[in-house]
């Protein structure tokens, strides 16, 4: 017993001292949003209703929630996402959790706002597939919708450009802050468990993951080729380079458990060999991997800590109803 | 003939992984960027335009995008070379110095090879830190300036 509390307060001190930036992990306050699309009660309200309501697929039966269930982390379980007439897109779901803060959207980077990013899924045939015009005049003929569009945009009404500001709005309000590692990180230190902590320490310092998988979201934002030999091109797709060949965007370890397969691809189901994968490095013969990923040699009692870590994450289920 | 070269890998592969020792001192390290001559007082202007949303803050054009990308797609390949090839030298001293007692005299020559690669990845360094002064325009550089500046005061 001694030494068990000799050892947590050892980590606790290691972490606590200058190893640990913490407003580097604390999510900020604020919630940010581009000035033409201010955050409002009204909104948020319709991008609620609408984010839930299978009105915006061309079936009237997939929502934006069929793919980001609050239940799986702000996505869905699934390899590869199921869309209209249960035709597969290419990639892994990715959460839209603390999407508020990214600069970049998709796992190519093809979205470069919120706004953006909520009408690309209604266009995709293998998603939604309803052009965001139709979308509009379906929603122009309900009376709910007519109401709360004016509410909220008492100027414009139903556009397709009032449609994605109510969807971004609501996705912004999608963020972070309950976990047992946020807890920890505003001074509940019984949050975590020394095997935690360790695991903590062993994911900044030994395993180096914070080289993509840095600040309160756990992802740098920017775009990696980890390795995974597919067709997929990623990035390059959007920006003809080879620096981007392969490359696609860091996600976030938030809810990381609950979304499970990984990476853009979804081959991976367990988040031991995810990590596993990601530690080993570099292994692409042609040289187009990143070369900030580099084999930290780590034990299976490393991986074990970081995943023990990277369990501390989660975030209860939201409660929507007080949205 | 193939599988002669495979068997010959595969007993090589582990025996080339143990000539590598570790640095049992080491603790946090700052690979590669750590292995510069000046490891902590320049800024990493390439960091800054990769990671937390950089490339996108500075609105390049397209030229501008390319100019940059160019240099990234060869450079980190030649930087992370020479930060595993200081990584070894450096491991090399310590160990001579710790474990074999040897002095500041018989490490000389090593010392010197250390400090010379570290040169070496600072030139490499400050040529991508004069590409950016090259391509950006002073608006844009002033930005990517206070974004160095901000990221060091976060440190």
């Amino acid at each position: 017993m001694m030494k068990f509390v000799l050892v947590s307060m050892l980590l606790v001190r290691f972490l606590s001292a200058e190893t640990i930036h913490k407003s580097e992990w604390i999510r900020p306050h604020k919630i940010p949003a581009p000035k033409d699309n201010p955050l409002t009660n009204e909104k948020i309200a319709l991008g609620k209703k609408l984010f839930f309501d299978p009105i915006l697929s061309r079936a009237d039966n997939i929502s934006c929630m069929s793919c980001h269930n609050p239940l799986k982390g702000w996505s869905d379980a699934d390899k590869i996402a199921i869309g209209d007439k249960g035709q597969h897109g290419t990639r892994n779901t990715p959460t839209i959790l603390n999407s508020a803060y990214q600069y970049i959207y998709f796992w190519d980077g093809r979205a470069g706002s919120l706004e953006e990013q909520a009408l690309g899924p209604l266009s995709t045939h293998v998603e939604m597939n309803l052009d965001p015009k139709e979308a509009v005049k379906k929603l122009k003929n309900s009376v709910m919708y007519q109401k709360m569009f004016i509410k909220a945009f008492p100027k414009e009404g139903i556009t397709t450009d009032t449609l994605a500001k109510a969807l971004a709005s609501f996705e912004r309000t999608i963020v972070s802050g309950k976990s047992r590692f946020d807890k920890y990180m505003a001074g509940d230190k019984t949050q975590l468990t020394p095997e935690e902590i360790k695991g903590f320490s062993t994911f900044l310092n030994k395993g180096n993951c914070t080289v993509c998988h840095s600040g309160f979201n756990f992802s740098d934002q920017s775009f990696n080729n980890i390795g995974i030999n597919n067709a997929d091109t990623g990035r390059e797709q959007i920006k003809k380079r080879a620096l981007w060949h392969g490359a696609f965007k860091t996600p976030t370890l938030r809810n990381i458990i609950n979304s499970s397969p990984y990476f853009h691809d979804g081959s991976v189901e367990k988040l031991e060999d995810a990590v596993s994968f990601c530690a080993r490095g570099s292994r692409d013969k042609n040289g187009t991997v990143s070369h900030i990923l580099i084999d930290k040699h780590l034990s299976k009692e490393d991986i074990g800590l970081i995943v023990k870590f990277l369990h501390t994450l989660s975030e209860p289920v939201a409660d929507l109803s007080k949205k | 003939m193939k599988r002669i070269i495979l068997v010959i890998l595969m007993t090589l592969t582990p025996m080339m992984a143990q000539e590598e020792p570790d640095n049992p001192f080491l603790g946090d390290d700052n690979f590669p960027m750590g292995y510069s001559l000046l490891a902590d007082s320049m800024p990493n202007f390439m960091h800054i335009y990769m990671k937390g949303g950089g490339m996108h803050k500075l609105d390049l054009t397209q030229a501008q995008e390319e100019a940059i990308e160019e240099v990234f797609a060869t450079r980190p390949r030649k930087v992370m070379k020479a930060a595993r090839e200081i990584k070894k030298l450096e491991t090399k001293l310590v160990l001579q110095v710790i474990d074999e007692g040897k002095n500041a005299k018989d490490v000389k020559a090593l010392l010197d090879q250390i400090a010379q690669k570290r040169k070496e990845m600072t030139v490499m360094q400050i040529g991508c830190l004069s590409i950016f002064k090259k391509t950006l325009t002073k608006e844009q550089y002033q930005v990517l300036r206070k974004m160095a500046i901000e990221e060091a005061e976060d440190l």
